[in-house]
């Protein structure tokens, strides 16, 4: 067989080639590991919420519209919504569940502070058919106070008991753990820990109101405060479907519309309207408000693809590179090989099989990295892929595919340039490739530089953007701030808390507040009155006690501070975006209404500069700030310090667990949950510059290649100059002359896509500070320098054997 | 056999154009044995090359086992030195990651043979050649005239209708070069068409016919030892 004869002659070739084929092999690797990376990536973010069995036609239904002149465009939906799903056709399943707010749950000793707590309804485990591990199918959530509980959950609160029939207790409820099932995938576009009856919440609505507050938050449509999933029949049309839920829809929500209108003499409109959005797209393309996690954006996925590409493109221009640099001795055994017989096809397919047989050597050293180094991988870039290439046909198959491609690819242009030569030609030694081959040879190494310079340069702006989110004047000083969360657990005795932790040496200021940055603030509805004309807006509100101005360092525009000496409790901060939102003329005197419920009007008692309450994504945008109630929920205690030691959060420590009734002392840095919201766009901009380095390095691996041809093929003029007197800095200068210009071409070449990709990932950005051109020319220097340094290297080196060798 | 009519070939370089053969005729029977002699740049190698169908020539007519193959493109040309030419090389032309048994079946491999088949042929060129005990070695190991054996046996293993020497002893020592010479009287004592490029008087006396170049042009053509 005439396989076996090539295979045996590549492995040969490979041994004999030494340096050469081990930086091919190395440079096949690279490539091999960053596009395997590249493609678990994709396919990660791509396969998001595919894990349940009925995931095609698992539907999330989310609102659009215009609420009190807002638009709206929510994730979310309200309650009743769920009635006019369940009398649609084709409608096979629904699901609401409402993510419970971060608190402590409690089982004997053990108690955690848990975020992820969620209030599902009946078929959750039916439409999110999780695996069950202990308990009964289907999962009963039909009656108040039961939970399911993950099996990590489990293993947390009951270690190797079982867990079905015991109790655990969250906020004073008592919920009876009936099941427990295995974890959500981690690529799921939302998260639980726990998933306790949807109806519990009733009684735990009916501790803050009557049982009017209870219907009426379940069945207004104007709450959006549930999320709504379905599964829809196959033979169902979508958009048909969607359109017919809010013709139904519209049906009940105009009379509650008319008489709210009715009752406010208001002119607004409001108009609400659903959508669906498949759950296998929510990860990849939605961002709408009340997202449950932090969702992907296209511009990252292309962005990937677009790199590993190139990456496995400038490989296999690695690989032509380096297989052509020995030109001479390939050139003589291709013409006695054609002598003795060896068609074109025959040359062919040898070249082919050398390049498959270095691919299967770099895939093998590749998939060996890759498995060593996902899991530093997924814990450096904080992700969760998995390798399953003996586990999973699609893989194997797959990188088979990929690995037989690389190869063709890699392997066609010396396959194609070898065995098209005349072998008169060839076995005469006159082996001149004439200008175009130098050019040709001179633009795959244009083609590597242009990768690297685009990667480093993109690479660069991010970390330039995420440096300017993160030190430039967020209108509030951060520093020397610690949260600590759920810091409603001192609320009975807020004032104590707050008085004995300024004893706290370092510690100058302590505050309560609803809502930090990053959150998604609570909403209201205010109505303007004035001489302009009525108007309602939804302004973010963040309740807040009267030392959140000293703690964040607020700056007043106009007014005062809230102040509860003076008797504030119906007072309201504005920032100054909310003042023009408002359209007030005189903020310290117009009034606002509480829409809903005229009784209730607010006093504006100072005009705060803004701030950037939210991230550096989206515009500063209105906010109000009220004062905090000693009855009244709150999130955080923030205390400002003068600096931070661990003596001092000790003694704070302390202090809270004197108040917090054993609530776990869970605090951050400011600075640290500022870091957070921008925590997606670091994880892109550390996978960018890995890209970025490895690219680079395959990029210099091209030019030794390159080096190693003209030496080569220059051999003779090299050892001449050589033996009468030229010096190597000379001979340097001549070979860097002939492929200099070839980097400078690939740095310009990127230079505008870089640029254009830039732009792009910057229209997520409200606030942008772009790199500056002065970058592009700095790492256009550094790549150029970088390969005259390479340069310099394989010339010294390749010149002292031709030297020897003359 | 081999016929050539008014050959001319003009090789250029650049601007420059070289005629290294002009208006040569030749005609080569089955079985003999010709030498082509010349000094270094007298066209041995390019006439060589354009009767082995390596080059075709820039005007005239060439005739190869009855085909016309001046005009012919090298896909064409290749066909018919595949199997029809043996070709032995001043530097050998051994590949270097093949031993010597590989070595000597590459061009039955490129033919096509059975495993069989080939295996047979490898055996009797290794015990023709006395080559047996050096079947694994690669060409690195081997000594000058060991090397030439290989090429030799490889040329000859697909029993070619003609065997193209150029310069064959040119890197070999005298005495070696003469044990090559000897192999090639035997081989064309046995039946076997050989065109030998030599600027070695000594060496063209072992041929039947010699025709002397120069500068491209063939001076004189002597017949000797015809049998």
């Amino acid at each position: 067989m005439m396989l076996n004869h090539h295979i045996k002659v590549a492995i040969r070739n490979i041994q004999k080639q030494g340096v050469y084929a081990l930086l091919n092999i190395v440079g096949l690797s690279v490539g091999l590991v960053l596009g395997l990376f590249v493609i678990l990536l994709v396919r990660h973010e791509l396969n998001y919420d595919g894990s349940f069995s009925d995931s095609d036609q698992i539907y999330r239904m989310s609102t659009e519209g215009v609420l009190a002149n807002n638009l709206i465009n929510s994730a979310t939906t309200p309650m009743p919504l769920a009635h006019v799903l369940e009398k649609m056709d084709g409608v096979e399943k629904i699901v609401r569940f409402i993510p419970g707010a971060n608190n402590v749950v409690v089982k004997g000793d053990v108690r955690y502070n848990e975020s992820g707590f969620m209030f599902g309804s009946e078929q959750f485990f039916e439409l999110f058919d999780l695996k069950i591990i202990e308990g009964n199918t289907p999962v009963d959530l039909s009656s108040p106070r039961k939970v399911v509980i993950t099996e990590r959950v489990a293993g947390m609160y009951f270690q190797d008991e079982a867990a079905v029939g015991k109790f655990i207790n969250r906020d004073g409820v008592e919920y009876e753990v009936v099941a427990v099932c295995e974890e959500l995938p981690t690529a799921s576009h939302f998260d639980f820990s726990f998933v306790a009856s949807l109806n519990t919440i009733d009684e735990i609505l009916l501790r803050k109101g009557d049982s009017a507050y209870v219907e009426n938050w379940k069945s207004d449509w104007m709450y959006l405060n549930c999320y709504t999933y379905f599964k829809l029949n196959k033979n169902i049309d979508k958009n048909e479907f969607v359109k017919q839920v809010n013709v139904e829809k519209d049906k009940l929500i105009s009379p509650q519309v008319e008489e709210m209108m009715k009752l406010e003499q208001s002119t607004d409109s409001i108009e609400l309207s659903f959508f669906a959005q498949s759950i296998k797209s929510i990860h990849f393309a939605s961002h709408l408000d009340g997202e449950l996690k932090a969702n992907s954006k296209p511009i990252y996925i292309q962005l990937f693809v677009f790199v590993a590409m190139f990456v496995l493109l400038t490989t296999c221009v690695n690989f032509m590179n380096l297989t052509t640099a020995k030109l001479k001795v390939k050139y003589r055994e291709v013409g006695y090989r054609q002598l003795v017989g060896a068609t074109r096809g025959q040359l062919i397919m040898q070249f082919l099989v050398e390049a498959l047989v270095y691919g299967l050597g770099a895939m093998f050293i590749g998939m060996v990295l890759l498995e060593l180094l996902l899991p530093y991988f997924n814990s450096f870039f904080e992700l969760n892929l998995e390798f399953n290439f003996f586990r999973g046909w699609v893989d194997f198959f797959g990188i088979l595919i990929a690995l037989l491609l690389v190869g063709l690819i890699a392997g066609s242009f010396p396959a194609f340039f070898f065995s098209g030569r005349k072998p008169e030609k060839l076995i005469s030694g006159n082996y001149s490739i004439g200008k175009a081959g130098f050019v040709i040879r001179g633009l795959l190494v244009t083609s590597q530089f242009a990768v690297a310079m685009f990667l480093v340069v993109v690479a660069s702006a991010m970390w330039w953007q995420i440096d300017f989110v993160r030190d430039s004047e967020h209108g509030y000083d951060a520093q020397n701030i610690m949260v600590i969360e759920r810091g409603n657990a001192v609320r009975k005795k807020l004032p104590e808390f707050k008085r004995e932790l300024l004893q706290v040496e370092g510690v100058k200021y302590v505050s309560a507040c609803s809502s930090l940055p990053g959150d998604d603030y609570i909403q209201g509805p205010f109505r303007i009155n004035d001489v302009d004309n009525d108007r309602v807006v939804m302004l973010p509100l963040n309740y807040v006690d009267e030392d959140y101005f000293n703690v964040l360092n607020l700056r007043l525009k106009a007014g005062r501070f809230l102040s509860t000496e003076l008797g504030d409790s119906m007072g309201l901060s504005l920032n100054v975006a909310a003042v023009k939102k408002l359209k007030l003329r005189k903020p310290l005197e117009d009034k606002l209404e509480v829409f809903g419920n005229s009784k209730w009007s607010l006093n504006t008692v100072g005009v705060i500069k803004d701030f950037h309450y939210e991230s550096f994504f989206s515009e500063i945008k209105p906010l109000g700030l009220l004062l905090l109630s000693n009855k009244m929920r709150f999130e955080y205690v923030l205390v400002k310090t003068e600096g931070v030691n661990p003596e001092q959060i000790e003694e704070i420590k302390k202090i809270w667990d004197k108040y917090s009734d054993g609530a776990p002392f869970v605090h951050k840095s400011m600075s640290e949950r500022l870091n957070r919201l921008y925590e997606e766009e670091v994880r892109i901009a550390k996978i960018m510059s890995v890209f970025a380095l490895l690219s680079l390095f395959i990029a210099l691996l091209g030019v030794i290649a390159l080096v190693a041809f003209i030496i080569e093929y220059k051999a003779e003029s090299i050892a001449i100059k050589n033996v009468i007197g030229a010096s190597r800095q000379s001979i340097m200068s001549q070979v860097f002359s002939m492929f200099g210009f070839y980097v400078l071409l690939g740095v310009l070449f990127a230079s505008l896509p870089a640029y254009w990709a830039i732009k792009a990932w910057a229209s997520s950005y409200a606030y942008f500070d772009f790199i500056g051109f002065g970058a592009f020319i700095l790492w256009a220097i550094v790549l150029i320098a970088l390969a005259f340094v390479v340069t310099f290297i394989q010339t010294f080196r390749g010149s002292t054997l031709r030297l020897a060798a003359s | 056999m081999i016929h050539a009519r008014n050959l001319t070939k003009v090789v250029r370089n650049g601007s420059i154009e070289t005629t290294v053969l002009q208006n040569v005729n030749l005609d080569i029977e089955e079985s003999e044995y010709v030498v082509i002699l010349g000094p270094s740049g007298s066209g041995k190698t390019s006439l060589i090359n354009t009767i082995g169908l390596i080059d075709k020539p820039s005007s005239g007519e060439m005739f190869f086992m009855g085909h016309e193959v001046s005009r012919l493109k090298e896909r064409q040309r290749s066909n018919l030195r595949r199997g029809g030419i043996g070709f032995v090389f001043q530097n050998f032309g051994l590949i270097d990651e093949l031993n010597v048994l590989e070595n000597i079946e590459l061009p039955l491999q490129y033919l096509k043979y059975s495993k069989k088949n080939r295996q047979e042929q490898v055996q009797k060129m290794l015990s023709k050649f006395q080559l047996t005990h050096l079947k694994q070695y690669y060409p690195n190991q081997l000594s000058a005239l060991q090397k030439q054996m290989v090429a030799i046996a490889r040329a000859y293993v697909i029993n070619p209708d003609v065997l193209i020497a150029d310069e064959p002893t040119g890197n070999l020592l005298s005495a070696d070069g003469n044990k090559v010479m000897d192999v090639l009287s035997a081989l064309n004592e046995e039946g076997l068409t050989i065109v030998m490029a030599t600027h070695s008087a000594t060496e063209a006396d072992k041929g039947q016919r010699v025709i002397q170049l120069y500068d491209g042009h063939v001076i004189t053509e002597n017949i000797k030892n015809r049998l």
